[in-house]
């Protein structure tokens, strides 16, 4: 068993980690986006590293649904930044080819928001 | 890459709990690190992940000691490096194999994004270099160079 002061260090660590992290599910909630979603992803993943380093010390009740959440945030994600990428690369000479490959990965995209919209209104994070 | 569990059972105050966290964290990625040489997209894949946990925690790290910020600002550099290489890899795995010219193109560019990888871990272990304190501070990574860096 860790020590006060240690326990008191990670409880301070984890408000200011939640209370980032419910600023992030907020601001998605209230118009999902490219950008909140980045927001969000970022603030969850910092949230699960805080709980994957002081195992010993925090004990948090939905960390399935958290690791599950940033899955689900990784498709939309991916998707944008592979067609941002393959619009800046594309050769002029397979530009038609691309498009198809793009807007697949477009539709992607949008149909990961929803997910993680869905998601994210059933996920309640509760402190430890 | 799972997260190696960290025991702090015996820790003694906050500092002490701070650097068993590094050390275990900066373990993790001097492991992987190896990758950057070499071909095995996994393993530069779980390094990208292991960058991403030990600046986390170098970040959480700094209100008590700021001289882990180089550090962090550094693993962000090569985590952006790497999620470049990543990003192209994920694409060029989906992308039809008739895009020929625009395969090659983004072939080139995952290639100069692991070259840039390879040059910011070199360099981070440099005299003065930006894991300086990172190494002092947990005690790793004592002698790596820029000769043995990768």
């Amino acid at each position: 068993m860790a020590d006060d002061r240690i326990r008191e260090w990670a409880l301070a660590l984890e408000k200011t980690e939640l209370a980032a992290f419910g600023r992030a599910r907020r601001r998605f909630l209230r118009r999902p986006s490219p950008k909140r979603l980045h927001a969000l992803r970022a603030a969850a993943r910092r949230l699960r590293s805080l709980y994957e380093d002081l195992l010993d010390v925090l004990r948090f009740k939905q960390r399935r649904q958290l690791r599950r959440l940033i899955a689900l945030t990784g498709e939309p994600r991916d998707a944008g930044v592979m067609r941002r990428l393959l619009i800046a690369q594309t050769d002029v000479r397979e530009a038609a080819g691309a498009r198809h490959v793009a807007r697949a990965l477009r539709k992607r995209q949008r149909a990961g928001l929803k997910r993680v919209y869905r998601a994210l209104l059933r996920l309640q994070v509760e402190r430890s | 890459m799972k997260a190696r569990g960290i025991d702090l059972s015996e820790a003694c105050g906050v500092d002490d709990a701070m650097r068993r966290i590094a050390i275990v964290r900066f373990a993790e990625v001097l492991t992987l690190a190896p990758a950057l040489r070499k071909d095995p997209s996994n393993a530069l894949h779980d390094l990208r992940i292991a960058c991403k946990r030990l600046r986390h925690a170098l970040l959480r790290f700094t209100v008590r000691e700021p001289a882990l910020l180089e550090a962090a600002s550094r693993l962000e550099q090569l985590q952006d490096a790497l999620g470049d290489w990543h990003d192209c890899h994920v694409l060029l795995e989906t992308m039809p194999p008739e895009l020929r010219a625009t395969r090659a193109r983004i072939t080139v560019q995952s290639e100069d994004a692991r070259a840039r990888a390879r040059a910011l871990w070199s360099d981070a272990f440099a005299t003065y270099g930006p894991f300086g304190d990172l190494v002092r501070f947990t005690g790793l990574g004592y002698g790596l160079g820029e000769a043995d860096g990768v």
